[in-house]
C-alpha cells in the first residue's frame, strides 16, 4: 500500500499526461495554456464577454421601472 | 380589463436574448468562423489562437445560456400562476426586443468600444465597418419590429 501511494500514483500523475493526452505538451497546448492565463487576467476580456448581458439586465430593469402601474 | 405584462415582457426579453445569443454562437461563431469572441487581438489563423477564441466563445455561450434558463424559469411562473396574460404578439416582440437589445448593445461594447473583435474580422478597412454597422442596424430593426409587436398585442388584448 505503502509504495502505492508513495510511488505509483505520484509516477502516475506525474505522467499520465503525457500519455493519456497528445496535445498537453505539445508547443500548441503550451500556447492555448500561455493564452488562457493571459486572457482570464485581462478585465477588458472579462467586460467584453459579461457587459452586453449586465447592461441588458440594466435595460430590462429600467423599461419595467418606467411601466409600473 | 386590464392587465400587466411585464413579467411575460421579461421572460421574453431574456430568452429573445439567450436565443439571438445561440443563433450569433451556431451561425456566425461556429458555422460562418466569423464574429470569434477575441479576434482582434488572437486572430484565429493559428490552432492555437483559433483554440484559444474557441474557449472564449464557451464562456459567451455559458453566459447566453443562463439567459435562457433564467427566461425560461420566468416564464414557466408567469403562466403557471398567470401574472400576466400570454399574448403570443407581445411574448414575440418581447423576444424580438431581447434579441436586439443584445446585438445592439454588444455591437456598441464589443466592436466599437472595447475592440476585442468585429463581426467579420478576416474583412479589411470599409468592409469590417460595413459588416459592424449592418450588425448594429440589425438589432435597431429588431427593437422597433419588437416594440411594435409589443404594443399591437397590448392593444389587442388591453393589457397595460
Amino acid at each position: 500500500m505503502t509504495s502505492i501511494r508513495y510511488a505509483v500514483l505520484p509516477l502516475f500523475f506525474a505522467t499520465a499526461p503525457a500519455w493519456a493526452c497528445p496535445l498537453c505538451h505539445t508547443t500548441t497546448a503550451e500556447q492555448v495554456r500561455d493564452g488562457l492565463v493571459s486572457t482570464a487576467r485581462d478585465e477588458s476580456v472579462w467586460m467584453a464577454v459579461t457587459l452586453p448581458f449586465v447592461a441588458v439586465g440594466a435595460v430590462i430593469y429600467l423599461i419595467n421601472k418606467g411601466s409600473r402601474p | 380589463m386590464s392587465q400587466n405584462i411585464r413579467a411575460l415582457r421579461t421572460a421574453g426579453i431574456l430568452l429573445g436574448v439567450g436565443m439571438g445569443g445561440f443563433v450569433d454562437g451556431i451561425l456566425f461563431h461556429q458555422i460562418f468562423q466569423l464574429h470569434n469572441m477575441l479576434s482582434n487581438r488572437y486572430f484565429p489563423d493559428t490552432l492555437a489562437n483559433e483554440q484559444l477564441n474557441m474557449v472564449w466563445d464557451g464562456v459567451f455561450h455559458a453566459f447566453t445560456w443562463i439567459m435562457t434558463a433564467v427566461g425560461i424559469s420566468l416564464l414557466w411562473k408567469t403562466a403557471k400562476y398567470a401574472r400576466s396574460p400570454l399574448n403570443t404578439k407581445v411574448f414575440v416582440g418581447s423576444m424580438a426586443l431581447g434579441w436586439g437589445l443584445f446585438n445592439l448593445i454588444e455591437g456598441l461594447i464589443d466592436h466599437q468600444i472595447i475592440a476585442i473583435h468585429h463581426v467579420v474580422q478576416r474583412a479589411t478597412g470599409g468592409a469590417q465597418v460595413f459588416w459592424d454597422m449592418l450588425f448594429l442596424a440589425s438589432g435597431v430593426a429588431l427593437i422597433v419590429f419588437g416594440v411594435w409587436l409589443i404594443k399591437r398585442g397590448r392593444a389587442d388584448a388591453q393589457v397595460l
